[in-house]
């Protein structure tokens, strides 16, 4: 796996907002890779850059926050040296995403398998219909249609496990539950056939139950069509029963990544530590909670040298001046953090499983 | 195959039954209202008759006989009923005017507002989507729009551009697009910050496209509720100028010309001012509690599921 050309490759990406605080690296330095059919976990605090780095991907950042540097690299391609146009090619069709509220996701003014049918024609699959007519609704009555196309969508429909896909065809998304809704959503998703699907938090808005079928439904996704997945959350359970590998991020930065296993069993990064600390679980053994200190930096003033620093237990004067290079295991197990460097060796830059930002100092 | 059938075959059924009850639910909720339903016969009433005009009476609106000349209403001593509502000062059949009147009426209505939908929310959606400087421009221009009391504006644009039915039109349409414009870009505003708009964008559509077929459909109930509402009101207003004399010129029948011709002769003639008066005050009224009883019945927020 490792010696294949990645699918999506994130080089040192690095995305900022100027703020009236100063700029705000909100991504600052990533550097990932995503193999064909892999689920790779994003996991980290609320406002860690989890979602901008998705959003990175899909070149949706606004004005006045920019990428500034790195690159995205998709099938070869560089995304940030495509123009508009050919960026909303990749959007939908190669990249898809799945969002954390399903409801407000959906176009209240539409029948829910009419927005699963427009996304098959915004990248030509077929031919627009009555939801791109300037023409009233009611008059798609008598106009005759496909009906591979409407089979298709119904076929999605109950590919993602929306029962009786005839009736639900024509319903309107506020009279779906919210585990359907998401469904629905994740057709939309899939009705292109993309080779990745970000997951931004899609299990957040659910109860617990449906959060396990929405799961398995990705999951399955993933087995059957082999469609790459990206799931982000702040869930470290969540991620590491979903994923194969598991990156952490921390303040804009990825502190640790490697499989689901080792970053659960034997976490290197003293934040990863903390969270999985701060996790309540039942069992035998009776455990405080222990809740990291402090707050996640100003994103406007990290610290220099190790984001972490400030809060952690461990930290040394060296981890304040840094820089803090990644240190990785024979397995391609890494973390960035000088006290991870004692039981593994350097990273030398040659490893596949990861190509973590060397700080420029 | 025969699958295929099957498979149309239900979804037409099921579409059908969704119009259907849409439908129902529709007269329900209007059988619910009578006075909403009273103001929707009168409207329907009044289209007809501008429509029907010709076929409806058979007098001339614009030539009479003098030797007809104040012909009090049928009801009233010496009335004839071949002038239900009497005759004016020029022998014509009041009656037959007001029903002719009827058309300038609605006509003015109907594409004064017509044109202040389109150019305003056009407008509007791409200032509340685009923002920056299309939104600064236009907003600046439509508030200083606002700065004029719409009657004094349409005074001044009609004595410059000089009376006549298109030139109404052109001076009611100028300002009357900014209450549109207002609205779509307020609403636009709204829903662009909605995740199903970003949805859009993460599927690959252009903002063109999302627009017009994401977010319009969205907005579009609301102004068309107010599209109704402000019918009303520019009728009021085409019947203000043609009584100034600005709007439509005698001898076309026109409801504000006749009120104020038969202004002079109130006391002589009582019902030669007072008929027009009260087909606008009646045609207002009733476009009125219809447009607002549509909005109640419509507007999915006032709408118990």
């Amino acid at each position: 796996m490792s010696d294949a050309q990645p699918l999506l490759e994130l080089v040192d990406l690095e995305t900022v907002f100027p703020t009236r605080r100063g700029l705000v690296r909100a991504v600052a330095g990533v550097s990932l890779r995503l193999q064909g059919g892999e689920i790779l976990g994003i996991v980290g605090e609320s406002g860690c850059g989890k979602s901008v780095t998705l959003l990175s991907i899909l070149g949706l950042i606004s004005s006045p926050g920019q990428i500034r540097g790195g690159q995205i690299i998709f099938q070869r391609r560089d995304l940030l040296a495509l123009s508009a146009r050919q960026m909303r090619q990749v959007r939908g069709k190669d990249i898809a995403m799945v969002f954390q509220d399903p409801l407000s996701t959906l176009n209240p003014a539409f029948p829910v398998g009419e927005q699963i049918r427009e996304s098959l024609y915004i990248h030509g699959i077929s031919s627009p219909g009555p939801h791109a007519s300037p023409q009233p609704r009611g008059w798609a009555l008598r106009r005759a249609r496909p009906a591979s196309e409407k089979e298709r969508v119904l076929r999605l429909m109950s590919e993602v496990g929306i029962s009786s896909p005839m009736d639900r065809y024509r319903e309107y998304p506020h009279q779906f539950s919210g585990g359907m809704q998401q469904r629905a959503l994740i057709a939309i998703a899939l009705a292109c056939e993309p080779k990745v699907l970000l997951a931004d938090e899609p299990t957040t808005s659910l109860d617990v139950t449906i959060q396990a079928q929405i799961m398995d439904l990705l999951r399955r996704i993933n087995r059957e069509h082999g469609t790459a997945i990206i799931l982000v959350t702040h869930n470290l359970d969540l991620g590491a029963e979903f994923c194969e590998r598991i990156a952490v991020m921390y303040a804009g930065q990825l502190v640790e990544m490697g499989t689901a296993e080792e970053v659960i069993e034997s976490p290197r990064h003293p934040y990863t530590r903390g969270l999985l600390t701060c996790i309540p679980r039942i069992s035998a053994e009776r455990r405080r909670i222990r809740p990291i200190p402090g707050a996640v930096p100003d994103l406007a003033a990290v610290p220099p040298g190790c984001a972490f620093a400030p809060r952690c237990e461990k930290a040394r004067p060296a981890c304040q001046t840094g820089p803090i290079l990644p240190f990785e295991t024979e397995t391609g197990h890494w973390a960035r953090c000088l006290d991870g460097g004692r039981n593994g060796r350097r990273w030398d830059g040659t490893s596949n499983a990861a190509s973590p930002h060397q700080p420029s100092e | 195959m025969p699958e295929r059938a099957t498979y149309w075959g239900e979804a037409s059924r099921v579409r059908l039954r969704l119009w259907r009850r849409a439908f129902a639910e529709f007269s329900y909720a209007l059988w619910q209202r009578p006075i909403v339903l009273m103001g929707g016969i009168l409207v329907l009433a009044f289209l007809l008759a501008a429509l029907l005009a010709g076929q409806i009476t058979s007098h001339n609106p614009m030539r009479g006989s003098l030797l007809l000349r104040f012909e009090p209403p049928a009801w009233q001593a010496g009335g004839k009923w071949a002038y239900p509502l009497g005759t004016d000062d020029q022998g014509r059949d009041l009656l037959t005017r007001i029903i002719f009147g009827t058309r300038v009426s609605l006509a003015v209505g109907v594409l004064t507002v017509g044109i202040s939908v389109v150019v305003g929310t056009v407008l509007g959606a791409a200032a509340g989507y685009y923002r920056g400087w299309l939104d600064e421009l236009v907003s600046r221009f439509a508030d200083l729009l606002l700065a004029f009391p719409f009657l004094i504006f349409a005074i001044g644009v009609m004595a410059f551009l000089g009376p006549g039915f298109p030139n109404l039109v052109m001076a009611l349409a100028f300002k009357g697009w900014v209450e549109f414009f207002r609205l779509a870009r307020g609403e636009m505003l709204a829903e662009r910050a909605k995740e199903y708009v970003f949805a859009a964008r993460v599927a690959g559509q252009g903002h063109a496209a999302i627009i017009a077929s994401e977010i319009l459909p969205n907005i579009i109930q609301s102004v068309f509720v107010l599209g109704t509402l402000r019918l009303g009101y520019m009728i009021i207003m085409e019947a203000s100028l043609s009584f100034i004399g600005l709007g439509i010129q005698p001898p076309t029948p026109a409801w504000g010309s006749m009120v104020a011709s038969g202004r002079d002769y109130m006391l002589r003639a009582w019902w030669v001012a007072t008929f027009p008066g009260l087909a606008i005050l009646l045609l207002v009224m009733a476009i009125n509690v219809f447009g607002e009883g549509l909005r109640d019945i419509l507007d999915p927020r006032l709408k118990i599921e």
